[in-house]
């Protein structure tokens, strides 16, 4: 109802963006703001959701980069077709790494350091073999058209990448909205009571693992198709992992808009960092890092949760 | 048609040395309201969770509707139509009431909007219909156990098992919560209770299983129950079914309830001196939003021993908790040794000399006996330290032979010792002693009580609390008998024994 | 496949970092032990302590072994201050809420190192950095040695302090039975941040060790965090003996891997063990279950 509507009013509001704005700068601004947004949505998915937070979620990430340069350089496919591989790949990685992980009950701190683990170990793999191109990365060749799934200017970019945030976020409005969805949340605050009213924990946390690692997927063959490149730290690296659970953290664990929030906040103060003390080295993460502390020290339920405390303060005052 | 809905035969579960529930067998006829009762640590909810699924026994089987169920997962259970709610609540704390409760429904209901229209009607049973749209973290702890019943119920079970969900409500909460539960019966489900409330059991129960050290003691109807011997020995120890069955003295103040604390004490025949050592007035407070303690006022003169009774849950361990400063006060005094201790941190209580020996004995398990006494002097009598330790292995020759054994690897009547000898390390001036007989053998107990006479002879101010009536009254100089946060009696010893307070807090006569 | 020496060299080698890594992973372990918290910016911290010594060498010109007792002592009040003022106050009790928290401050530490000094890789060269001592056919470099050694002490005496002070007596109280320890008189919050203190000091001893032989950049403490919890958790949680073993072993695969897998695929063995002890074995080889 109202959370559809809100989002069709940002594909709408997006999707006319190019008419109005010219400034390649701000496109590119949206563009990375709303990949920074998948990326965290992804990790909502799991982390929110279903309460299991993954440090190495870059591991899905690398999966979805890696195919799609690999389906494009070694097997001839159209970036489209390699697109849906991407996803399909990285979910069949998360239900495996999901397989093992739950099936053995690993939760909380253990379940983040296994995932940690497991990103570093493709990471090494991918530095040391050939196929991924070793350390030196794969390259896709430059050419600009639709069908390619490469644009001239940043916008067609910007479409495809809010194509993809747009059903990240119906997905997510379906998680509040289902039976899954239900029963994931369920799981996530009490698991031995979910049982008790008849969840079965293993298969619910299966799919959730499996939704966040295809988009993460996503992602990751979108940011090759950008960027043209991809090596094993970008793509297995720690960089992509924290900037995902920071972004969702940040904007408000399991909500809807959460994640663009987060991601809106956290490059909207890169951006004005890098205005007043220039580009030096680091500090972004430095950022990060401290927002992911002030956040949890003070406002654990993200910036979300303000909204939805005033709306409850709001409708209690009116009550 | 099946006559019995659930069956449990021959079931054991171990767990380390210890058997928490030992060959028990029981079956619950269908659509019935039955109870399941005993004292605390008897193994009703190690009971519930072998039933449910969510532990697998050693020996034994649960048949569920003619099948075999043992083992099964909890899930499995719930989707044939076993349900169950836990003694501790727990919500989905981040969801609201509707949403909380919908997560039941979902299991006829696959479609969110039916499954949440369901969902407002069980609220509507439940009498939640106004907080729907509460977060569950919001509620009160009666709110709670009603969500905890109403989403069990949403999943439509056959069979529902309701653990303590009466359990912290104040009597008022109690008598709306009794039709609610009579109301689920009348719709044809089973219910299968464990519960301390006794007069709600006696009130709703048609057969009653009550459960001791993990056996079946006894079986039948309420009226059965409370006259049988074995379960009045359980419940209040050993002894004490003779002195029950004493004839009732007819005394004016034995049916009394407390008013005045200081008019009781000048009634007193006590010898002692009133020199108040523990002072506490009016002390409300609990954790969270509950409250529980209703307003307590209690003294400990110097040189007394004095018994705290109550059943399981009326707030004993809280008072004592709130003493010492682990729980915080919300209204009231504690006056110790003239000093003012009101919400003091607890590292500022032990120095003063009152000491607690706390409930489940609380010793450390991955320090050695010796170790575990020496951090008795952590804070307090440090300058002493080897000739308490002397005193102690004096007191406790076993403890001795065991200097070096890893405290969480002795028995319970072991460690029992060792925290109290733990306890006396910090030379107290008062020593609060929290349920030293639980899950203790009968010898062990009659032994322990020897050593609580044998430290009142040394002039050692004592507080105890106890759910074993009958030697704690053989003890105690005078008797406060706690129920639901409020004090009901307070006198002599002989004067509580032949009272009628004591049969009702214990058996809801 | 390989010469003896080169084989006899490479597990001497391995047992030298081995000791400085089980002195790493005694202080994670202290930390998880009795916090219960998986430390993510132990790394950090290390990194931290490196940049120190590598400091007080280039600018004040002091070395590494004089300047031990002052990274000790500095690195715990940094620990302490650290778990009372923020890590404390920030995880509202709640575990999940540590885990970021200690993730953010590891992402903090390591780029503000980079601001700082870049990105730049950095050596101390002492006197005896070059000096090498012959074991057998093997020459081990003589720093390495008296890191094995240094190594080793320190764990003697933490593992005293643990067990034969009241102090240690009460961490270890506290660890397992948090509300018989206030009865006792002991505060709680104190203990956690003395805990978090020494498991820092440890990280301020290794770095001592470390600098001579090794280099120091803002990346090389995430090199060490996952070997760390490789340890812990190999050891089994909370256990000072299976820290020291695991260290030890895990010193030893990593240096042998390295020499039969190559440079680039050597550090798999570790990670390969960290999951499979994870999924199989969560208990370590000594730890109890859970």
């Amino acid at each position: 109802m109202k959370s559809l509507l809100g989002i069709a009013a940002l594909a709408i509001g997006v999707g006319l963006l190019p008419l109005f704005v010219e400034s390649g700068v701000w496109i590119n601004f949206v563009m990375m703001t709303l990949y920074a947004a998948l990326l965290a949505q992804a990790w909502n998915i799991l982390g929110g959701f279903g309460g299991q937070f993954s440090f190495g979620h870059a591991l899905f990430f690398g999966f979805g980069a890696y195919v799609q340069a690999i389906a494009q350089l070694q097997w001839g496919f159209n970036p489209w077709v390699a697109l849906a591989m991407a996803g399909l790949v990285s979910a069949t990685v998360g239900l495996g790494v999901g397989a093992l992980t739950f099936r053995y009950g690993l939760k909380g701190s253990y379940f983040a350091l296994v995932t940690l683990a497991f990103a570093e170990v493709f990471r090494i793999i991918a530095v040391s073999v050939p196929f991924t191109g070793a350390g030196v990365g794969l390259m896709i060749p430059l050419k600009e058209s639709v069908g390619n799934l490469q644009f001239e200017s940043r916008v067609g970019f910007l479409y495809v990448i809010l194509g993809l945030l747009i059903a990240a976020m119906l997905v997510t409005w379906w998680l509040q909205n289902s039976k899954f969805g239900a029963y994931l949340q369920a799981v996530r605050d009490n698991e031995n009571a979910a049982q008790a009213i008849g969840v079965n924990p293993f298969l619910i946390k299966l799919g959730a693992i499996a939704l966040s690692a295809a988009f993460m997927g996503w992602a990751g063959a979108f940011y090759l198709q950008v960027f043209q490149y991809i090596d094993p730290s970008i793509a297995f690296g720690p960089h992509t992992s924290v900037e995902a659970l920071v972004a969702a953290i940040v904007g408000g664990l399991g909500s809807l808009w959460g994640p663009l929030l987060g991601a809106l906040a956290l490059h909207l103060l890169s951006d004005l960092t890098r205005n007043l003390f220039g580009s030096l080295p680091g500090i972004n993460m430095v950022i990060y890092g401290s927002m992911l502390i002030v956040i949890v020290m003070f406002l654990p339920r993200g910036i979300a949760g303000i909204g939805q405390s005033v709306t409850r303060l709001w409708r209690g005052k009116r009550d | 048609m099946i006559d019995n809905i659930l069956s449990v035969s021959g079931i054991s579960i171990s767990f380390g040395g210890l058997k928490a529930v030992n060959n028990v067998s029981l079956d619950v006829p269908q659509g019935s309201l039955t109870a399941l009762i005993g004292p605390n640590g008897a193994g009703k909810t190690t009971l519930f969770a072998l039933m449910s699924g969510f532990l697998k026994p050693n020996q034994g089987t649960v048949t569920y509707c003619g099948q075999d169920i043992t083992g099964q997962a909890p899930h499995i259970n719930a989707v044939a139509g076993m349900t169950r709610t836990f003694q501790i609540v727990q919500p989905f704390a981040a969801q609201t009431v509707l949403e909380n409760i919908a997560v039941g429904a979902h299991l006829h209901y696959p479609n969110r909007h039916t499954a949440l229209s369901f969902a407002r009607d069980i609220a509507l049973q439940v009498g939640l219909d106004s907080q729907i749209t509460k977060p569950a973290a919001d509620l009160t702890v009666a709110g709670r156990k009603r969500l905890e019943l109403a989403r069990a119920l949403a999943a439509k079970p056959k069979l529902l098992l309701l653990d303590e969900v009466l359990a912290g409500l104040n009597p008022q909460e109690i008598s709306e919560m009794i039709p609610v539960i009579r109301n689920v019966t009348q719709q044809g489900v089973t219910v299968l209770m464990i519960e301390h409330v006794m007069q709600a059991v006696m009130n709703l129960a048609e057969h009653i299983w009550v459960l001791a050290q993990g056996e079946l003691i006894a079986q039948g109807n309420p009226s059965d129950i409370t006259q049988n011997l074995k379960v009045i020995e359980a419940y209040l120890g050993t002894g004490a079914a003779a002195r029950l069955n004493e004839p009732r003295r007819n005394n004016p103040s034995s049916t009394s309830v407390v008013t005045n604390t200081s008019s009781t004490l000048s009634n007193s025949a006590s010898t002692l001196q009133a020199n108040p050592l523990l002072e506490v007035s009016g002390l409300r407070g609990g954790y969270g939003r509950t409250e529980v303690l209703r307003g307590i006022d209690l003294i400990v003169n110097k040189g007394e021993t004095v018994a705290l009774l109550g059943s399981n849950g009326a707030g004993k361990t809280t008072f004592n908790q709130m003493i010492c400063g682990l729980v915080p006060t919300q209204a009231g005094r504690v006056k110790f040794d003239d000093i003012d201790i009101t919400g003091a941190h607890y590292t500022n209580i032990v120095p003063h000399g009152l000491i607690q020996v706390p409930e489940g004995r609380k010793i450390f398990p991955n320090l050695t006996v010796l170790e575990n006494l020496e951090l008795g002097s952590f804070s307090r009598a440090r300058a002493r330290r080897s000739e308490n330790i002397e005193y102690v292995f004096e007191t406790f020759p076993r403890l001795r032979e065991r200097t070096k054994q890893l405290a969480g690897t002795m028995s319970g009547g072991e460690q029992q010792m060792l925290a109290i000898g733990r306890g006396l390390m910090a030379e107290p001036i008062l020593l609060i002693l929290d349920e030293p007989s639980l899950g203790l053998s009968p010898r062990l107990v009659e032994e322990m009580f020897g050593l609580i006479r044998k430290l009142r002879e040394t002039g050692l101010s004592i507080l105890l609390v106890e759910q074993n009536v009958a030697q704690s009254l053989d003890t105690a100089d005078r008797v406060y008998v706690m129920e639901n946060g409020a004090l009901k009696f307070s006198g002599l010893p002989s004067d509580l024994m032949g009272s009628d307070e004591l049969r009702r807090a214990y058996l809801g006569l | 496949m390989f010469d003896f020496s080169i084989l006899l060299a490479s597990v001497l080698n391995g047992l030298t970092s081995g000791a400085v890594y089980a002195l790493v992973a005694l202080g994670l372990t202290l930390i998880y032990g009795v916090l219960h918290i998986i430390n993510f910016a132990h790394g950090a911290a290390l990194m931290v302590a490196m940049y120190g010594v590598y400091e007080l060498y280039n600018k004040l010109g002091i070395d590494p072994y004089i300047a031990l007792p002052f990274m000790v002592v500095g690195m715990f009040l940094f620990g302490y201050a650290l778990q009372r003022v923020i890590i404390n106050r920030a995880s509202h009790g709640k575990d999940e809420n540590i885990l970021l928290v200690t993730l953010g401050l590891a992402i903090v530490l390591e780029n503000l190192a980079l601001l700082f000094f870049k990105s730049d890789t950095r050596t101390i060269d002492t006197a005896y950095s070059l000096t090498t001592i012959a074991i057998g056919p093997a020459f081990i470099a003589l720093p390495k040695l008296i890191a094995f050694a240094g190594a080793l002490a320190a764990s003697a005496i933490l593992v005293l302090l643990v067990s034969g002070t009241d102090l240690g007596r009460a961490i270890r109280a506290v660890s397992k039975e948090k509300q018989g320890a206030k009865l006792m008189g002991i505060h709680v919050e104190h203990i956690y941040a003395m805990s978090f203190g020494i498991g820092l000091a440890c990280l301020g001893a290794a770095a001592c060790f470390l600098l001579p032989t090794y280099y120091v950049n803002p990346q090389v403490g995430s090199g060490f965090v996952l070997i760390a919890f490789t340890i812990v958790v190999l050891g089994g949680m909370g256990s000072f003996a299976g820290a020291l073993i695991g260290g030890l072993l895990i010193g030893v695969v990593e240096s042998l891997g390295g020499l039969y897998l190559g440079e680039s695929l050597g550090p798999i063995g570790v990670f390969i063990i960290f999951i499979v002890v994870l999924l199989f074995r969560p208990q370590g080889l000594f730890g109890a279950r859970a």
